[in-house]
């Protein structure tokens, strides 16, 4: 897995490089669903807020994303009504989704200490 | 794979349509409640909708990716759907089955015959005619034959040979083949061997190399070295296969020979001999190589880039230079590989491939009318599953999946079966047979078999299935058991149908059958011209190294027969070169002295070595002079005796007594005719009579021959001592062939006696099934018409009456089966006519007594439960048990 674009420049639209976020795209869904069942445009505005806008993702890459995490099983989608009595497709994490939140979580835990390590290092190289 | 019927596209364009709907919606969803975000947030609405935009992205590229990825999925649910539903299915039509075991068993066997012989005459036909040879380059392998008296086709003699290894520059390589044989002298137990012997350029012609070892070179030719190959399956057999066996030394016949290589299958296949052993070089003895010893076989391999045509044409530019420079009189003709090989068979292949296409049928005739019957009794079943839902189509594939599995099974029975029968039908396919596959299991046969069960399966199965899902929901509740067993009016008419499709096809096969038997009767019965009953007959072939000197082998054999005339219960004991009837001969031109022929068209005759007493061994009658007696010694006057076809051709209304020929079989020698006997069939019962002029032992020694005894009772019984005899003289002489005469005779047919049999099978068990077919039938429309057959007796109807009124109805099919056989049979048994014998293809007593035997089958056929009917009680009628 890679590094999350921070460190592009400009204005960090990962519209772009949608291909190579796609993993961490897979994994702030399955977070953002991790307390209850959102309809898309919810986890977009989870997504943006708890990113504090640093993140802009492009709306239009969560959908694709969503329905394929729904055909591998991590997610499940229901039609229902939204808080504006709106029809809306509500998505909700299953028990795989929840396995693989778990995995990837640690995936990238190890990744960023491992990089922090690097930045931090006080020792020259030889 | 389901096929898309339109009824499915316009169910796929509506599931479609609705993912369309949905993908919009979502997206739509978004967008909207975007727009009221950012306008509750102090936007307008036009710049919120360009921000929900902007934000969004390319919204027409995000729907048609959520549509591809949807739809995709949908298509994937839908195939694993139809995957649980096959698994469903079968699983419902194997618990069908097992309740109701003897029905499965009975379909399972009917199929497993018919299969299992249409497996048995693919495997044959495909060796035969579709499968490449196993020599590589085919096309470019020609046999190399001599034409005499502008006929070609006869083995070629060693000077022809090398005439055209010299000559032929069209050939890339030439080999000449014989075969001879020899004692495989190990440990006290001497083995009868047969051996290839072949030039040195035998392994380029057949263009595959030695499986072990090398092969045998033209230094070996040259140098008379003492090599030899084993056979494949020869070393297989005796030395299983031990890779060790090169370099090893084998004593043949009083010779030590080393082991250079092992040779294989496919060499066997070539020369047209299935049952070599070894293979040598080939070095003929001096005085064999004459012009007039016509033996070999001679193959050769093209050059790249000649078709068969051009070398034709070169052959004849050959043929034409040598004639020219005076060297023969002869031509030269090419012969394509496969057509030597499979040529007489294709009319055989042809016959047997019909007939079990018609077995087949029959079969599915058969099963289609039991399963009719059957589905009809679940009629109900499937009126109460359509009634609550069940789609046609799913039925009806439910139900294929019950005839697809029986038909795997059968399929399955088939296979095994067709072990058993391949056997039967390579040895009615003669030649052929070589080509047929030699493992048990062969994948294309297998394929073949998976791929037949299933058309067979579908064939039965689909019109059952089809009349049984048939829309008549309330009619069908509402019907009494016994009339939804019997069917509607129509379901009864295709039944009727196929019994007629049946008992045509049975008729067909039959008239086959009985043409078949009535040409071997006819053929047994005719005469070959020499004693067959109370004959022993055995092979010698003294080997050349304890028998060097023609004298040692005469004298062996003088000695030999002196006691075995001395054996109880013998009347006569003799040797001949070549039996009668046995499958071997020789031949070439002789010249009569005084008489000059133009050239090409000199006398030509069959040549045969006997002792004295060998026609009268045989009962070979002597019409005029003398036969062969102690006067006719080597270095004395020599001698000849010809028969009477010999006589008649080339000295009518002469007596050819006291004239002088010269045989042919040395440098110019002259021999007097001093007898003429009766003519024998040598080549077959079948074929014409051509004479033959016989020389004496004594004159003309040779190491093989045949020894015939005749004895009082069974020749059998004097097979102990007759071997006795032979070991007494030499412990380490093989006694080869040893069989009655009779049996001689019997082989020599038994290519179309086998035919005969598989015929005769195919019909009997078609015969059987159609009479069942037959039986069903009436049976099922009887048990249907028992409340009107109370009536008719209530009425005053006695049996009599009822049985000739059921009767009558059946006998309309039995006769339209009869006639529509008949027809058919009259254009199909044209395909026999090469396997007959003195019987017209249309022979009308044979088709008479076919259309006898099935009537009188089929009528009792439905006799039966015609009876049963007649002996119902009126009052039980009625009341519609």
């Amino acid at each position: 897995m890679l590094a999350p674009s921070i460190f592009e420049g400009g204005d960090s639209r990962m519209s772009r490089n949608t291909g190579i976020l796609k993993g961490t795209l897979d994994l702030m869904i399955l977070k953002a669903l991790s307390w209850g069942p959102m309809h898309g445009y919810g986890v977009a505005q989870w997504i943006r807020r708890v990113t504090d806008g640093t993140l802009e993702i492009e709306d239009g890459a969560l959908y694709p994303a969503l329905h394929r995490m729904e055909r591998r099983g991590w997610i499940s989608s229901e039609w229902g009504l939204s808080e504006n009595n709106r029809r809306a497709k509500f998505y909700a994490v299953t028990d795989r989704g929840r396995r693989e939140l778990a995995r990837a979580v640690s995936v990238w835990g190890r990744y960023a200490d491992a990089v922090w390590k690097v930045v931090n290092a006080t020792g020259q190289p030889a | 794979m389901e096929r898309e019927s339109p009824r499915r596209k316009q169910a796929r364009r509506v599931v479609d349509a609705a993912v369309e709907s949905e993908v919009r919606d979502e997206v739509g969803f978004h967008l909207e409640t975007q727009v009221g975000d950012l306008v509750a947030a102090g936007w307008t609405p036009e710049a919120a909708r360009a921000e929900a935009l902007r934000r969004f992205g390319d919204v027409a590229r995000v729907e048609r990716e959520l549509l591809d990825i949807d739809k995709r999925r949908e298509r994937h649910m839908r195939r694993a759907e139809v995957l649980t539903d096959l698994r469903q299915d079968v699983r419902f039509a194997l618990r069908q089955l097992r309740g109701r075991p003897g029905f499965a068993a009975v379909t399972v066997l009917i199929l497993g015959l018919g299969i299992g012989a249409t497996a048995a005459v693919f495997s044959v036909v495909d060796g035969a005619l579709l499968r490449p040879l196993p020599f590589p380059d085919e096309e470019r392998l020609v046999y190399v034959r001599d034409v005499q008296n502008d006929e070609p086709g006869y083995p070629p003699s060693w000077p022809e040979y090398e005439d055209w290894r010299r000559e032929g520059e069209h050939f890339a390589a030439i080999a000449a083949f014989v075969s001879n044989r020899y004692t495989l002298e190990e440990a006290g137990d001497p083995v009868g061997l047969r051996a290839g012997l072949v030039t040195g350029e035998f392994q380029r012609v057949l263009g595959i190399p030695p499986l072990l070892g090398r092969g045998v070179s033209p230094e070996d030719v040259e140098t008379d070295e003492h090599v030899l190959m084993l056979a494949e399956g020869f070393w297989r057999d005796r030395f299983a296969g031990d890779p060790g066996v090169v370099g090893r030394t084998l004593v043949l016949s009083g010779e030590s020979y080393t082991v250079i290589g092992v040779m294989p299958r496919a060499a066997g296949v070539l020369v047209n001999r299935t049952s070599l052993d070894a293979w040598m070089p080939l070095v003929l003895p001096e005085r064999l190589r004459t012009r007039g010893f016509h033996t070999l076989t001679v193959v050769a391999r093209l050059r790249d880039g000649l078709t068969i045509e051009q070398a034709r044409s070169r052959t004849d530019a050959l043929a034409e230079g040598l004639r020219e420079a005076g060297v023969t009189r002869h031509g030269v003709a090419l012969g394509d590989v496969r057509e030597f090989l499979v040529g007489d068979s294709r009319a055989l292949l042809l016959v047997l491939s019909g007939a079990v296409v018609f077995l087949l049928l029959v079969v599915c005739a058969n099963l289609s009318n039991l399963f009719l019957s059957r589905s009809a009794a679940r009629a109900r079943e499937f009126a109460i599953r359509t009634a609550i839902g069940a789609g046609r189509l799913r039925l009806v594939r439910q139900l294929l999946t019950e005839t697809v599995v029986l038909g795997v099974l059968g399929g399955a029975a088939g296979l095994a079966l067709s072990r058993l029968a391949t056997g039967a039908v390579a040895a009615a396919a003669d030649r052929a047979a070589l080509l047929a596959p030699t493992s048990s299991v062969d994948l294309r046969v297998v394929l073949f078999t998976a791929g037949a069960s299933l058309v067979v399966a579908v064939l039965f199965g689909l019109w059952p299935a089809l009349r049984a899902t048939r829309h008549d929901l309330a009619g069908t509740l509402k019907q009494t058991d016994a009339a939804r067993a019997g069917g509607t009016r129509s379901a009864r008419r295709s039944r009727r149908v196929l019994v007629a499709v049946e008992l045509a096809l049975s008729v067909v096969l039959l008239a086959g059958a009985g043409l078949m038997v009535r040409s071997i009767r006819t053929l047994l019965r005719e005469d070959p011209g020499f004693r067959v009953e109370n004959t022993l007959a055995f092979d010698l072939a003294l080997p050349p190294l304890r028998y060097g000197g023609g004298e040692a082998q005469v004298r062996f054999y003088d000695a030999l027969l002196e006691r075995l005339r001395a054996l109880p219960g013998v009347r006569g004991a003799a040797a001949i070169s070549h039996l009668p009837l046995g499958g071997s001969d020789t031949n070439g031109g002789f010249t009569i002295i005084g008489r000059e022929s133009p050239p090409g068209e000199g006398p030509y005759s069959k040549k045969r070595i006997a002792t004295p007493g060998y026609f009268e061994t045989l009962g070979i009658t002597l019409i005029r002079g003398r036969t062969f007696d102690e006067r006719d010694r080597g270095g004395g006057r020599e001698v000849v005796v010809i028969s009477q076809a010999i006589a008649q051709k080339y000295w009518p209304g002469e007596d050819p007594i006291g004239r002088e020929i010269d045989f042919g079989w040395g440098p110019g020698e002259r021999h007097v005719i001093v007898g003429i006997v009766g003519d024998v069939k040598h080549d077959g019962l079948d074929v014409a009579i051509e004479g033959a002029i016989y020389r004496p032992l004594a004159q003309f020694p040779r190491p093989g021959m045949t020894v015939v005894v005749r004895s009082a009772g069974d020749p059998l019984d004097l097979a102990r001592a007759a071997r006795a005899a032979v070991l007494a003289l030499d412990p380490l002489q093989p006694v080869r062939e040893l069989t009655a005469v009779q049996e001689v005779v019997r082989r020599s047919v038994s290519t179309r006696s086998t035919l005969m049999a598989l015929l005769a099978g195919f019909a009997a068990i078609a015969l059987a099934l159609a009479a069942v077919g037959v039986y069903a039938v009436t049976a099922q429309s009887v048990g249907q018409r028992t409340r009107e057959i109370g009536v008719r007796m209530a009425l005053g109807a006695r049996h009599g009456d009822v049985l000739r009124m059921v009767l009558r109805e059946e006998a309309a099919v039995i006769a339209a089966g009869l006639a529509l056989g008949l027809a058919g049979a009259f254009a199909a048994t044209r395909l026999l006519a090469s396997s007959l014998y003195q019987v017209s293809a249309t022979d009308p007593a044979t088709f008479a007594a076919v259309a006898l035997l099935l009537g009188a089958v089929a009528l009792l056929a439905c006799w039966l439960p015609a009876r049963r009917a007649a002996r119902v009680e009126p009052t039980r009628a009625l009341r519609g048990e």
